[in-house]
């Protein structure tokens, strides 16, 4: 009996995935990549989403009601004002007494006031002076937090139902010098119950005694903050809430109505309390800040989408050359009577199988890769809360109809091609060189779809076009897509003119071997550009927020040093905890011998209009530490009594002149009027918009905070450096920078999130790697023969690995190359799109982008250690055996 | 003459125990300085097997192959390379030549690897007798059968190997080209002192060879020096028969 199948192909399909598992592997790696980066994107947020409901139920646990004092909307009055400086307007409270009258009521079980605010935990740990001659010890102050989470200060609970803070160890505070540190601040910073900590809340520090740690609906504390739990009164104290607090938190009795006790409360205060259903508030903050993590979702799932994008290229590139050891199979199934139907439905069952494989494997890959993000999240203090890693059927559903449906359409074309092999294929030695017409075509084609990009980005940059319904950053983004489609189809026809810039180079630097190497790229110049594009998209990214980085740290820089003239600054050092500086220090500054000019700049808040106005005041010696435009009037106006000056903006505005008077109310003091003197422009974010002179008016003392002090010194050197150190030591609230330093924590703004984008953007190239070993691999299996006769003739197992390192690193240059290139071009498009918002510096990094290339050429030499490996070790006779 | 090549009990099993093979057994001969040797024998007799192991490209199962002396087995793989490299020259039955490179580039791939210039008298000599001159600067698929056979030859002379091995090159070649390609063997080996180590099937290429060894079931058969053309065929139809 002969054995009989009722679906060869099926068959055939089957035999050839079994046979070739490495094929499947390489084929899907990409897919497994990009699926594995949804998935663990998915993940990550759903496990956050679920982390916050914890949280907040956490918060409101065990609790029915919470009366909240309503706030005054004062939102709209500063919409206007550029200014940055503290606003410090009155936060309504509830009255401490308001307490007692809710705990009376009908239905209500216990109830409690809290409060709550900034504090900041501080260690003062000693450091190596500059200078030897100054004769007091050197500090540093560090600023304890969790990553980005911020720091808090609050009232400890000691209502039988709090259930919020749990004490882990040690006891409740009980006075003025007790505390309790949350779980995770002390585990992070090893303090432990028994030691003192110092805590800046408002503008002077104090020093506690830690008594407890707590922890908080077991995850250490709320998303990351470091919290600071007094005792109610020392809260009140500390955290600017005298004889109030900031809510009432309500337990009803089992039996009363929820309702009936929610208008009970509000009827003792009417319209100054909002009293709101806990478990109601739970889930409606619960889903607001989800909705603020939607945009970081969205993030993850562009750089997913990118990583898929290059997938596709690999995959579709990996099917083409499987397809191309095949073609004598095939044809042979061909001429033995199969339909070209026939042919594409096997090779597309064939894709479907390995979709399949691949999506399974990336799914798994994927919890893996989620595991590695959140535990990277947390070596560097990321701050998002903790809790169980959540994978929804919904995602891996997602994950795998993504991948299945890539890796199908990736494989649609190469089906087709396969399918019009002909039967004669099976009895012709066939030969790799590529049509010239159709890259002919391809070129023509491609060049006009990037004329027209071209066309599309220039038009919108110098304002001749103007796309409907797109803003213009999504022009600009629109006419680069464009180009990049363009050039993608470009590059297989610019792939042997490219190489051939390299051909005498290699030629002279590797002889033969380097020749061989460039020739195998030319012979098949679509592979080559289609694992180079895989590569040029991930560059394209990398070199675009390089140079935008780049380009913002030039410009932070040139502004830095063109608008702060003084040689030094200081600022609050925590505008949350404190927001600003006891004017004490600016008092001991001005005594030093060293110190030659200084200005403070205060604020605060006064009436104009019948609405709250910033008033700033400053110093004469402001003029001369910052930059400012005169724009009318004079600075000697300005320094005479009930003379004002207004910044530029605001004048133009309101239409405010030189000689205009202004009528203020002051509290404590009344009307004032003044008379417009000076309008200027102040160039760094400025602390007000109207301003008098300091030292004209005593209502200002009033206000015991300085906003920010500029002043020059002497000489400035280490020993001076040193001992003003040590003065603004004393503050820990406070923070002293010179030039240097401004420029620096600017920068550094930029290099972490250059460093997060950094990061996202290597899963894309990683993807591009595994395509420069899949075509590598797949080209020496392809070229078996030729090599087997190289190693006949007396090729060295070490050429024959430098021939495909060499092979590598055109692939990888050409990517490189073209993606850095495209990267600068539209860093610069993007630069200039943003001009009108002050953008103005373009600058390129030349160590960095060579620094990119280098990393790229030389991981792409490393991606091709496996091929090579296999290349050097292949059986010389079955190379050349004739079959 | 000079003993170049020595086998000593040559033994070559493919395989393990219950489908083990043995394609050469105790194999005791030796090849001549600048004599043209042709190695025949009916399918599968182990003619590829025996030229494989001469050539360094595999190895023995027991026995030893002394070239000018020197076991092979006591070479590494990149002493072993570097002597196919600079002592031996190959002519393949087929896909002899590397498609990326010329006619010319292939020619002197040899010494190209080796990182020294051919030597262009002796390669122009050789590209003369070959008569393809006009064709170095094609590329393999752009000659015919016949052609890159000369070229495969041309690269084997280029090197100056101290033997070539060569098998089945004229398989593939109709009458005429196979005539030319055994012609230019036959005169190298006479007019230049070349060694060759030839396979072949057919008894009028062997006609050419100074010595033909006949091979059956792995062992030595016949051994016959300067055969005309009739010997060789009776000599093979008998092997055949039996
Ligand atoms: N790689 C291998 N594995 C197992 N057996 C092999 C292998 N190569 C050759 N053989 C066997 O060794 C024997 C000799 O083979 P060889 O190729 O040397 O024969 P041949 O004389 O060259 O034949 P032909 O004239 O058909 O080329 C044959 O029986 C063959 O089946
Ligand atoms: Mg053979």
């Amino acid at each position: 009996m002969f054995g009989y199948t009722k679906r060869p192909l099926f068959l055939i399909a089957w035999k050839n995935l079994k046979t070739y598992p490495v094929r499947i592997l390489l084929t899907t790696s990409s897919i497994i990549l990009g699926v594995a980066v949804i998935i663990a994107s998915s993940i990550f947020s759903e496990s956050n989403k679920s982390a916050f409901d914890n949280l907040f139920s956490g918060i409101y646990e065990g609790i029915d009601l919470v009366a909240n004092p309503v706030q005054e909307d004062f939102a709209n009055d500063f919409s206007d004002s550029r200014g940055q400086g503290p606003i410090s307007f009155e936060l309504k409270k509830i009255p401490d007494k308001r307490i007692q009258e809710i705990k009376d009521l009908p239905g209500v079980k216990d109830a409690w006031g809290e409060v709550f605010g900034f504090a900041q935990f501080i260690k003062i740990v000693p450091r190596d002076c500059r200078s030897h001659t100054y004769e007091r010890e050197c500090t540093e102050t560090i600023f304890i937090s969790n990553g980005f989470a911020p720091t808090f200060g609050g009232s400890w609970d000691t209502s039988p139902y709090a259930k919020q803070w749990e004490l882990i160890d040690g006891k409740a505070p009980e006075n003025n010098k007790e505390v309790v540190m949350d779980k995770t601040t002390a585990e992070n910073n090893d303090y432990s119950v028994g030691d003192r900590v110092t805590v800046l809340a408002g503008s002077t520090p104090a020093s506690f005694s830690i008594v407890g740690i707590a922890d908080f609906a077991n995850v250490g504390s709320p998303g990351g903050a470091t919290f600071a739990l007094f005792e109610l009164k020392t809260a009140q104290t500390l955290l600017d809430s005298k004889g109030q607090v900031d809510l009432v938190n309500i337990v009803i009795e089992n039996n009363a109505d929820i309702e009936t006790v929610r208008t009970l409360i509000e009827n003792l205060d009417k319209g100054g309390l909002d009293v709101i259903n806990a478990q109601e508030a739970a889930a409606e903050q619960a889903d607001g800040i989800k909705q603020g993590l939607n945009f970081f979702n969205t993030i993850l799932n562009v750089f997913a989408g990118i990583a898929l994008f290059v997938g596709a290229f690999i995959i579709q590139n990996t099917f083409r050359i499987l397809l191309l050891q095949r073609t004598k199979e095939l044809s042979l199934l061909r001429a033995l009577g199969t339909s070209k139907k026939q042919i594409y439905r096997l090779v597309l069952s064939e894709s479907i199988f390995m979709s399949l494989i691949g999506s399974g494997i990336g799914i798994g890959l994927g919890i893996g890769l989620a595991v590695v993000v959140k535990e990277g999240l947390k070596y560097f203090e990321f701050g998002l809360p903790d809790g169980p890693l959540v994978l929804t059927t919904e995602a891996a559903i997602t994950g795998a109809i993504v991948g299945i449906t890539v890796t199908i359409l990736s494989s649609l074309l190469p089906a087709r091609k396969a399918s019009q092999v002909s039967p004669m294929e099976a009895i012709r030695e066939s030969t790799l060189t590529p049509k010239l017409k159709s890259l002919i075509k391809r070129l023509i084609f491609g060049s006009a779809v990037t004329t027209l990009g071209f066309a599309l980005l220039f038009g919108v940059l110098y304002d001749f076009l103007d796309l409907p319904s797109l803003s213009g950053l999504q022009q600009v983004g629109f006419g680069a897509g464009v180009i990049f489609i363009g050039i993608s189809i470009i590059t297989p026809s610019i792939t042997k003119p490219f190489v051939f810039l390299f051909d005498k180079l290699y030629e002279i630097v590797f002889g033969i071997l380097g020749k061989l190497a460039t020739e195998n790229s030319k012979r098949t110049p679509r592979r080559t550009a289609s694992t180079a594009s895989a590569l040029m998209i991930g560059l394209t990214l990398i070199s675009l927020a390089n140079v935008i980085t780049t380009s913002f740290k030039a410009q932070a820089e040139s502004v830095v040093g063109e608008v702060v003239k003084a040689d030094y600054q200081v600022s609050a050092a925590q505008v949350f905890v404190s927001p600003g500086i006891p004017t004490g220090l600016a008092d001991e500054l001005i005594e030093l011998e060293e110190v030659t000019e200084l200005s403070r700049s205060r604020a605060t808040i006064v009436g104009y209009e019948e609405r709250p106005l910033i008033l700033g005041a400053v110093d004469e010696a402001i003029f001369d530490l910052i930059k400012t435009e005169n724009v009318s009037g004079s600075k000697e106006e300005f320094a005479k009594p009930n003379s004002m000056g207004v910044l530029k903006q605001k004048a133009e505005r309101d239409n405010i002149n030189i000689g205009d008077e202004i009528t203020l109310t002051i509290p404590e003091e009344g009307e004032m009027t003044f008379t417009i003197a000076y309008i200027f422009d102040w160039t760094t974010p400025p602390p007000a918009e109207f301003f008098l002179l300091l030292e004209n008016y005593t209502f200002f003392s009033n206000e015991s905070l300085d906003t920010e002090i500029y002043f020059n010194v002497k000489d400035k050197n280490e020993a001076t450096q040193d001992k003003l150190d040590a003065i603004v030591s004393d503050y820990p609230g406070a923070k002293l920078r010179d030039q240097d330093g401004l420029v620096e924590e600017a920068n550094n703004q930029i290099q972490q999130l250059l460093n997060v984008i950094y990061g996202f953007l290597s899963i894309s190239v990683f993807v591009a790697l595994f395509g420069i070993t899949n075509t590598l691999s797949l080209s020496v299996y392809e070229r078996t023969r030729e090599i087997g006769l190289m190693r006949a003739i007396g090729t060295y197992r070490k050429q024959v690995r430098r021939m495909i390192f060499v092979e590598s690193s055109i692939i990888s240059i050409f990517g490189a190359f073209l993606g850095t290139g495209l990267g600068i071009f539209f860093a610069w498009s993007l630069i200039k799109a943003l001009e009108d918002e002050g953008f103005s510096n373009f600058t390129v990094s030349v160590s960095q982008t060579f620094t990119w290339i280098g990393i790229a050429v030389i991981s792409g030499v490393i991606a091709a250690i496996l091929p090579a490996i296999k290349a050097s070790r292949q059986n010389i006779l079955e190379a050349i055996s004739y079959e | 003459m000079n003993k170049l090549i020595e086998t000593i009990d040559l033994t070559k099993i493919y395989g393990e125990k219950e489908t083990s093979v043995t394609a050469l057994s105790s194999i005791n001969t030796g090849f001549n300085e600048n004599q043209f040797t042709a190695i025949m024998g009916p399918s599968g007799s182990g003619k590829s097997t025996l030229l494989h192991c001469l050539a360094g490209l595999d190895k023995v199962t027991s026995g030893s192959i002394l070239i000018n002396g020197v076991d092979l087995a006591s070479l590494n793989d990149k002493e072993l390379t570097k002597m196919r490299r600079d002592s031996f020259g190959f002519v393949f039955q087929a896909f002899n030549l590397i498609p990326t490179l010329t006619a010319e580039e292939n020619i002197t791939l040899p010494s190209s690897i080796a990182g020294r210039k051919p030597e262009e008298e002796w390669v122009k000599q050789v590209i003369e007798t070959m008569d393809i001159g006009d064709r170095l600067k094609h590329r393999p698929n752009e000659l015919s059968g016949g052609q890159q056979q000369r070229v495969a030859a041309a690269r084997a002379m280029a090197s100056k190997p101290e033997v070539i091995f060569a098998d089945e090159p004229s398989g593939n070649l109709d009458s005429k080209s196979s005539k030319e390609l055994l012609v230019f063997m036959k005169s190298i080996v006479e007019e230049l002192n070349q060694t060759i180590v030839m396979v072949t099937h057919d008894p009028y290429a062997a006609s050419f060879a100074e010595r033909v060894i006949m091979l059956k079931d792995g062992e030595i058969a016949n051994d016959l020096d300067n055969p005309t053309q009739e010997e060789i065929v009776s000599q093979v139809t008998s092997l055949t028969e039996i």
